[in-house]
């Protein structure tokens, strides 16, 4: 048997029982609505997050209310966050058209070695978060602020300061995997062009 | 002028095949189809006029299969077997020529991927030219990519 002849057998096996173009079509259609929902509930809860930011800001700005200001400042912690979710969804709309399969693993490894370097802005925004929430703690007890506004406030923001260590310490270590993995194919497919 | 379409229509099984030999899974393997598809379709107003359709549908979801093999290398799922859908034959005929397309698509799965991307296109029927065009390897390479993807996959199909 010739070499296009065991080609030619190997493509009646390969192509035998081909799926429906119809089903095809009606399952991308379906995909498409999905994808297009998700999309824009995770750009609107970054924006409302973000508006949420910039108004706390600009009333801490306004007045001068201690616990006005500490506020704000636990939300401007919040950004390097906000910026995280935003790469992390740039990352999503990514075409990867017009390289090759060795280009597309080496830019990916780049934007997962980019994501971990940001994760230092959410160790900054649980520690500024703790921070805040001392002040407040502080502020209550020598009769600078409420002390229903401190009992209410420090445990929330402890509370999320903790939420955000434990979440870059995974996101870390999950990370860390994909760059190894990735390391894994890259070296795949370098091997055959040795 | 390409339209979407006619993308599905001319490439939509094919496209299926190359998803089946990423993805055992029949489920992931759906999803997979749909991330190629929107891929494309996303990437359509960037085809140049003039530019060849295929490999400009094969690289994107080449691009998009291997990009789903280091999710799922990371999800860790067992593989199961690919079902084509069953076609009028005797149950006999039907039987044999399922267990043939089943033990090459799996033969196919377990090439490394570099071998596995041409060999898929080899089976699409592309040329040369259009392969190295889709993969962004010169024509030479793809030459020795196809013969040793060739080699491996007599020895995976004797041996099961």
């Amino acid at each position: 048997m010739t070499n296009d002849d065991y080609i030619a057998l190997l493509r009646r096996d390969w192509q035998r029982d081909p799926p429906s173009q119809d089903t095809i079509a009606r399952g991308f259609a379906r995909h498409r609505r999905w994808v297009l929902w998700s999309v824009v509930g995770g750009l609107l809860g970054t924006i409302a997050v973000l508006a949420a930011c910039i108004s706390m800001a600009q009333m801490a700005f306004a007045g001068h209310d201690a616990l006005l200001d500490t506020s704000a400042l636990a939300f401007v912690a919040a950004v390097p966050v906000i910026l995280f979710g935003l790469v992390a969804l740039r990352g999503r709309l990514r075409l990867g058209y017009d390289q090759t399969s060795l280009g597309l693993l080496r830019q990916t490894r780049d934007r997962v070695e980019t994501m971990r370097r940001m994760l230092v802005g959410a160790r900054w925004c649980a520690a500024i978060l703790t921070a805040a929430a001392m002040a407040v703690g502080l502020l209550a007890a020598t009769a600078h602020a409420s002390p229903s506004s401190a009992f209410l406030l420090v445990p929330l923001w402890s509370g999320t300061a903790a939420a955000v260590w434990l979440w870059q310490a995974w996101r870390a270590r999950e990370l860390a995997n994909r760059v190894a993995r990735l390391d894994a194919v890259i070296a795949e497919f370098e091997a055959v062009d040795c | 002028m390409h339209t979407f379409e006619t993308i599905i229509r001319t490439y939509g099984p094919a496209l299926a095949r190359i998803a089946s030999s990423y993805e055992a899974d029949r489920a992931l393997r759906e999803d997979l189809l749909q991330e190629m598809l929107l891929a494309i379709h996303r990437a359509l107003p960037t085809l140049r006029d003039g530019a060849s359709l295929a490999p400009f549908v094969f690289c994107i979801a080449h691009n998009r299969g291997v990009t789903h093999v280091l999710r799922e290398r990371a999800a860790r799922r067992n593989a199961v077997q690919f079902e084509p859908r069953d076609s009028p034959k005797t149950p006999e005929e039907s039987r044999i020529e399922t267990d043939r397309t089943r033990r090459l698509h799996a033969a196919v799965r377990r090439l490394p991927l570099p071998y596995r991307q041409v060999i898929t296109l080899v089976l699409e029927e592309l040329s040369h030219q259009e392969i190295a065009e889709a993969l962004g390897i010169s024509i030479s390479n793809v030459g020795v990519r196809v013969s040793r993807a060739k080699d491996q996959l007599k020895e995976l199909l004797r041996d099961e």
